[in-house]
Formats: C-alpha cells, structure tokens, sequence
C-alpha cells in the first residue's frame, strides 16, 4: 500500500510508513497534487493532463445547497477527469484540521465525491497527507475510512494503491 | 428448586455481535498518558465523531489496558467507524498521541495474544 503526504519524506517518516503497513511514501516531487479550489480552479486542474491526484476538491466549496452538496465534483469535471487520466485523492489530514459541523460537512462531501467517482469511473485515492509524521495513519485504518465514505472492498484497496497510468507516462 | 435472581440472559441470535479491537499508542517522545486518561479520552473522541446515536450503536467497552496499548469491545457493524473515529484523535491532555489498531478479533482470547504479543503486561 502506497501513502501520500504533503511534507518532505524523510528516513524517519519513511521509518515510520513502514511500521504503519506501507510500502511506500510518496509526496510532492513524485507524484503532481494540487489541491481542491472554487468551481473554476477545480475545473482548470481536471482539463490539465500534467497533474496526477486532485487532493480534497470538496475544501474550499461554498455552502451547500438544498438539492445537493456542494463537493467540488459534478458530472462533467469527473468525465474530464477521466479523460486526462487524474485522481480523485480524499486526504485523512482535513478531517483532523477539523471539528463539529465542518468536519461532518466535509465527511459528507467527500461521500458525495466518491459516488460520482464510481458512476464515471475516475480512479480514487486514499491517504493521510499529513504535513508532518504526527499526522501519519495506519494503512488498514485508512482502508476503514475508505470504507467509511461509501467506498466497497475493491474500491478501497484499489484506493491505496496509487500508481501513475500507463498511458500518462507514455505522454510524457 | 430455587429461582435464579433477575433476568434469564437472552437467546444467543439476539445478542449483539462483538468485535474486540487491540489498540495501541504512539506519545512522539512526550511521555504516555495514564490508563484512565487514554479510556477517558479515547470516550470522549469517540463521543466527539460518532455522536451519541454513533457511540451506543458501536457498543464500545474497554476490556483491559495501560496507558500503551488496550483492548476494546465493540459492535462488529461499528469497525470501521471505531477504527476512523481513533485516527481522529490527536491529544489526550494535551500531549500529542497517535491511536492504531494492532489487531481485530472476534474472541478476547485471541485478542490478547496479539495484545500480549505486542509487548503490554
């Protein structure tokens, strides 16, 4: 199993997946995250083919609405994401940054993500993306929140083992 | 013959599925909570994430622990929320902690080899 993290991998947090059930952690260099924006950002980093994992779109999102949330997803972002070969990621760390309400808001989001994910077929990530080794997460637990935001057995060990497409690196 | 004291215990389909969950504690260097303050803040984590709808579903009991590593009881239908709402907590007064689950198993006896097997009394 694979994590993603927002800091620098060190031998110590490299040490510390390890011990945790990983078998690699992977960050910035490796792999092009960029994170959820508003509804134009989101937009503009699906339809750009260079970025690998879109982390946590449904963060920066207004309020949400009657008929639906608002989780930075819809039909037609997922259909390009799919077409240019990019991830969807679901980062443990925004729950920790969070409480109360906006951690159960954020939690329904990301629900909300993953059944669009799975009706157009875009490929999911699940990791801790801590931004320091305290932040770090078990791999089996996070296969539990996998499981927690809808996601079913396959689903979510296909979601710990990111790696980038073929067809992406034939591109580059 | 004599009537046994209060209720007949209830018919085995009846009774909830159990999971006994090994959990273990990561302190960073700081020093380690005591065993009451590890229960009382993984109660109030877990209060704090599931709700207290979530926390009578899940069915938690604390079998045994120190201030490392403990066991749990908790509904089989309640694993993956009580593994998640773990992962949330950060701090357990005021001292950085991390909580993993080392093992899940559906007899206590198997549960605390692996307790015992990671290192606990």
């Amino acid at each position: 199993m694979i994590d993603i993290v927002q800091c620098v991998v060190t031998e110590k947090i490299k040490g510390h997946g390890k011990a945790l059930g990983f078998s690699k952690v992977i960050s910035k260099p490796d792999v092009l995250i960029k994170e959820g924006g508003t509804d134009a950002q989101n937009r503009a980093f699906v339809s750009d083919p260079s970025i690998d994992i879109l982390m946590n779109p449904e963060l920066k999102q207004t309020k949400d609405t009657v008929h639906q949330r608002r989780s930075g997803l819809n039909h037609v972002l997922a259909k390009l994401a799919k077409r240019h070969h990019l991830a969807i990621g679901f980062g443990f760390a925004s729950l920790l940054h969070t409480k109360d309400v906006a951690r159960a808001q954020i939690l329904g989001r990301m629900r909300q993500n993953v059944r669009i994910c799975r009706q157009f077929k875009v490929p999911m990530v699940v990791c801790s993306y801590a931004s320091n080794i305290k932040e770090l997460r078990g791999a089996k637990d996070l296969l539990s929140f996998a499981r927690l935001i809808g996601m079913n057995g396959s689903e979510a060990k296909q979601a710990l083992h990111w790696k980038r497409p073929l067809k992406k690196i034939r591109i580059a | 013959m004599q009537k046994r004291p209060g209720l007949k215990v209830i018919q085995p389909t009846l009774k909830e599925k159990k999971r006994y969950l090994v959990y273990s504690t990561s302190s960073f260097g700081s020093s380690a909570p005591s065993a009451g303050a590890l229960q009382k803040g993984i109660e109030q984590g877990m209060l704090e994430f599931l709700g207290d709808n979530g926390y009578s579903k899940a069915g938690i009991m604390f079998i045994k622990g120190t201030g490392k590593k403990g066991i749990m009881r908790i509904d089989r239908s309640a694993v993956d929320d009580v593994r998640t709402g773990l992962m949330t907590i950060t701090s357990i007064q005021r001292q950085p902690v991390t909580i993993t689950c080392v093992g899940l198993s559906g007899t206590i006896a198997n549960a605390t080899k692996t307790y015992t097997s990671h290192g606990g009394e």
